[in-house]
């Protein structure tokens, strides 16, 4: 028995592993995708003559330098600024807007509490426990001392928007319409793991000794003793093994939207269409054209051609176009 | 691939991230077998030792309400009669390398002590009780 609870020692690694091999491969697999226009999105007001006033708001909006753009990313990464415009979704009948901003509070709330959630699992994992880590305990529980143990705010916060999160994609019939499978999945996951962590921490207690030493074993790279691993609570395996197929998970999920956003055509170009010359970089100016590099494949047999003239064309569709020839060129709709 | 400074300045930062525990740190962790540096107790505890490794602040919590609440100064459990109070603790366990040593792994700090004593307070005002 003992021996096969090795298998909760061995699960962080495969699933950190699948979760930096994934990311990593995601990343570069956006970078190397092209982004062959200048997509300027923006409310606000771009450099003009020197007698239009342009505000801080409009740089942010409208950034003409790449600093610019990195604030207004910075706007986004930490404020969400976009969910925060995002006010004209619901449309009444009488063709009132509806304020849906209620959703930036809850993902804000959300994120922020996983954060400091995150951070403050730092103490299993660190011996001793740096300073800041105690601060942002100490923080957190400033205002839950009078409960065994203090409540932390962030643990309820989290809870409460990922009620709202979720709820919204259940009970709103226009979420709940696009809402796929996958939408959900993740959400589960977040679910299982925090009120198990809340459980933990508030009504079911567990020896934590046992859970610090297993964690300190996993980051030192040592093996940690049958007893640690016959110690651990069932309830703390359930935690666990959560979050390991949460973080495996991570590389095939929405949740890449933590490195995608950095890659939002929309968020990261300067506004600079008509100061610069914005070059398709995908094949800008080659010497010898694509079609005569590297070709068009159809079925297997790859064309190469100067240019696509009707010969080639023709021998690449041949049987598609034979097949309407023979029906003397009529293109009509299938018959099911 | 595109802007291959920011992509790897990027990833760069995501493994530094995913590093954290080892570099706010500075790379020493120390793996602790607490269990066996704990100082052994002098008595029997009010429950058994697994009971009370996962549940004295639960305990304690009761004993305050019992005490403050419903002066309520008597506890009996199948391990002996109990003065409810925590001045208790001090007849069997060393503060500082028992209670205070598995605290300070686990990073948790009872609010206990900012009203009550314990013996590793050096107050002029509770050095009498000593």
């Amino acid at each position: 028995m003992s021996d096969a609870l090795y298998v909760f020692y061995i699960l962080p690694y495969v699933a950190f592993a699948i979760f930096v091999v994934g990311t990593i491969y995601r990343v570069i697999n956006w970078a190397r995708s092209a982004v062959p226009l200048k997509i300027p999105t923006t409310a606000g007001q771009q450099p003009t003559f020197k007698f239009i006033k342009r505000t801080w708001l409009d740089k942010i909006d409208s950034p003409s330098n790449k600093w610019w753009a990195f604030v207004r990313m910075l706007f986004e990464v930490f404020l969400f600024r976009s969910l925060f415009r995002n006010t004209r979704y619901y449309i009444e009948k009488g063709g009132k807007n509806v304020d849906a901003r209620w959703l930036w509070l809850f993902a804000v709330l959300f994120h922020y509490s996983l954060l400091i959630i995150v951070l403050r699992h730092l103490r299993f994992f660190t011996n001793p426990v740096p300073n800041f880590v105690k601060t942002i305990e100490y923080l957190d529980g400033v205002l839950g001392v009078a409960i065994v143990p203090p409540l932390l705010m962030t643990g309820v916060i989290a809870l409460i928007a990922l009620a709202f999160l979720w709820g919204r994609r259940i009970l709103l019939a226009k979420e709940r319409c696009i809402s796929l499978p996958s939408d959900h999945l993740i959400l589960f996951f977040m679910a299982v793991i925090l009120v198990s962590g809340l459980l933990m921490r508030y009504i079911v207690k567990i020896d934590l000794t046992y859970v610090k030493m297993f964690a300190l074993s996993i980051v030192k790279f040592t093996p940690p003793s049958p007893e640690v691993l016959a110690n651990l609570h069932p309830l703390f395996l359930v935690h666990f093994t959560f979050v390991c197929i949460t973080i495996a998970y991570i590389p095939f999920s929405k949740v890449m939207h933590f490195a995608g956003i950095w890659f939002s055509p929309t968020r990261n170009m300067p506004n600079d269409n008509r100061m610069r010359r914005h070059v398709n970089p995908w094949d800008p100016n080659p010497e010898v054209p694509i079609l005569a590099r590297e070709g068009i494949t159809v079925a297997g047999v790859t064309y190469k051609s100067k240019k696509l003239d009707w010969e080639t064309y023709y021998e690449m569709y041949k049987d598609q176009l034979d097949e309407i020839a023979e029906k003397n060129y009529t293109l009509k709709a299938e018959e099911f | 691939m595109y802007h291959k400074g920011y992509v790897a300045l990027g990833i760069v930062l995501f493994l530094a991230l995913l590093a954290m525990p080892y570099w706010v740190t500075a790379g020493k962790i120390k793996y602790e077998e607490i269990e066996k540096e704990l100082a052994p107790a002098k008595g029997k505890c009010v429950y058994d030792e697994e009971w009370m490794a996962k549940y004295h602040m639960e305990l304690l919590k009761d004993w305050r309400e019992l005490a403050v609440r419903h002066g309520v100064r008597h506890y009996h459990t199948e391990n002996g009669d109990f003065n409810v109070s925590l001045t208790e603790c001090w007849k069997c366990h060393d503060y500082n390398n028992f209670c205070a040593k598995c605290h300070n792994f686990m990073d948790v700090e009872p609010v206990c002590w900012e009203c009550h004593y314990n013996p590793s307070m050096n107050y002029s005002t509770v050095n009498y009780i000593k």
